[in-house]
């Protein structure tokens, strides 16, 4: 029996000893790393959500219709555009594709187009952007163009976007933070008082003279255990909620597709797994530490 | 040994636990400190173990100063010194085995190595047949042995004991004494507070009394009390 059996020996002895003690323990990692997983679950799915709404965001250039521009200056137009490095695609309507569009989307009602004569719709480009960021910048290009007449991109909803994307971010990364505190403060409470119950034994193998990483190592590897422990619940846990919910909303969510596989599991289960190691760890070191002053 | 130079302790505010103490225990020696509750003897062990600091003068152990003894060494220190408790300290979760192989185990030693050590000096002080039994299924005499074996079994050049009688009727302090009397009788210095004034006078050994955390006698082949 060499010295890391003994401390195992001694961890797994202690955690069936103070069998309650790990039960809490085990139930406050396990609490503290479910709603960490269902952050970061809720972050990775909203991210994934918002990089497809920003995906969204098109330009479209209106182009003249009295007269309407020749086909040559369309060309040299859209090789132009096809030339931008933030291009990431771009499709060019026809005047007739913008009008069997606008048929087709009152296909219900074809009354109203009842009085259309000839075709008043203009000839357009729509562009989608490799940054949506750039979008201000590649729409002021087409200032001052002369067979452009009109260019939209909802700059406003896309600022808005933008600026909600950024701040739910900055909120989702102070959330994990605060959590992450709060967990490392209750393991690390939920085994003082463990460790409270213990303070004798510590005070004891003091006096024989054991170093302090020898009385630690077992009450680490003893908080370590607990913390992988709950971890793995958690994690469990998490993942199989997040494909239930997920597949939940996307039934009743129909006018956008939530994407199923935006929680990279294998990530989130090294991530959970890892924090909850952390905390054991951590937590039994900073229980431990009053206790070691003799 | 143990060479204590002007040595003065307070407990804030004001509360004497030791003043102005000078003295010099050998190698080998056999030592009662003596003296009623509140007189300093427990500060003097707690001094020797480096559990606390002199607010004045020197403390030596072994030849070596504690005050330039570094935290970390502390371990170190302890595990030269052997240690007896009046409630005698023994980890409960473990067997009388276990806790003699624990003294062993901290210093390193490899483990078949250390329970055959630990069976033998249990089988020295007459328990090698409880080496199974917890603390709990022993008797006081019995669990005072089980931590006699504990602080010799690394056989430290010195072994303190605060009171190691004092939970125990007569008849089982006398086979204690004898053990501690059979350890001194190796080498190991022995130093043992008591109020046990019959065994002292039986003993007829150093006394050093204490009162009031003054140094009041020492006598070279005293009794409990004055002759």
């Amino acid at each position: 029996m060499g010295r890391i059996s003994f401390f195992l020996k001694e961890a797994f002895g202690s955690l069936r000893r103070n069998f309650f003690m790990t039960i809490a323990a085990l139930v406050t990692v396990f609490l503290s790393i479910v709603v960490l997983g269902g952050v970061l679950v809720f972050v990775y799915t909203t991210d994934a959500l918002l990089k497809e709404v920003e995906q969204k965001v098109e330009i479209t250039v209106y182009l003249n219709t009295d007269p309407d521009p020749s086909q040559e200056e369309i060309d040299a137009l859209s090789a132009e555009i096809s030339g931008w490095k933030e291009v990431k695609n771009s499709v060019f309507v026809t005047k007739q594709e913008a009008l069997d569009r606008l048929k087709e989307d009152f296909a219900d009602n074809p009354e109203i187009l009842e009085g259309l004569t000839g075709n008043p719709l203009p000839a357009s480009f729509e562009i989608s952007l490799v940054d949506p960021t750039t979008v201000d910048s590649v729409a002021s290009r087409f200032e001052g163009n002369s067979i452009v007449d009109e260019v939209r991109y909802g700059k406003e909803i896309a600022d808005k976007l933008f600026s909600a994307t950024s701040w739910l971010r900055n909120l989702f990364v102070a959330a994990i933070a605060l959590l992450g505190i709060v967990a490392v403060l209750l393991i690390s409470n939920t085994i003082r008082l463990s460790i409270f119950a213990r303070k004798r034994e510590v005070e004891i193998m003091k006096l024989v003279g054991a170093t302090n990483w020898f009385i630690r190592w077992p009450f680490i590897i003893e908080g370590v255990t607990v913390g992988l422990i709950g971890a793995v619940f958690a994690a469990v846990v998490v993942l199989v909620l997040n494909s239930v919910l997920i597949g939940r909303i996307s039934e009743n969510l129909t006018f956008m597709s939530v994407p199923l596989d935006a929680v990279p599991n294998v990530i989130v289960t090294v991530i959970l797994l890892a924090v909850g190691v952390g905390i054991g760890a951590v937590g039994s070191a900073i229980g431990l530490r009053r206790f070691l002053k003799v | 040994m143990i060479k204590f130079e002007d040595v003065t302790k307070i407990y804030p505010p004001s509360t004497v636990g030791l003043e102005k103490v000078t003295l010099h225990i050998e190698k080998g020696e056999f030592v009662f400190l003596v003296g009623p509750s509140g007189s300093g003897k427990s500060t003097f062990i707690r001094l020797l173990i480096k559990e606390l600091e002199p607010d004045r003068g020197r403390v030596s152990v072994g030849g070596r100063d504690l005050a330039s003894l570094r935290r970390w060494k502390i371990p170190y220190l302890r595990r030269n010194i052997g240690c007896v408790f009046q409630d005698f300290k023994l980890l409960p979760n473990k067997t009388a085995l276990e806790n003699v192989m624990y003294a062993l185990l901290v210093t390193g030693n490899a483990s078949h190595d250390s329970k055959k050590k630990a069976i033998e000096i249990l089988n020295l002080v007459g328990l090698g047949h409880k080496e199974e039994s917890f603390p709990t299924q022993l008797s006081g005499g019995e669990q005072q042995r089980v931590s006699i074996a504990r602080a010799f079994v690394n056989h430290p050049p010195l072994l303190i004991a605060d009171e190691p009688t004092g939970n125990l009727d007569p008849e089982t302090s006398m086979g204690i004494m004898q053990l501690l009397y059979r350890i001194n009788k190796t080498g190991t210095t022995v130093l043992m507070a008591t109020h046990d004034r019959e065994m002292v006078d039986r003993m007829r050994r150093r006394v050093i009394a204490l009162e009031e955390g003054k140094v009041v006698r020492d006598q070279k082949r005293g009794g409990y009390g004055e002759d």
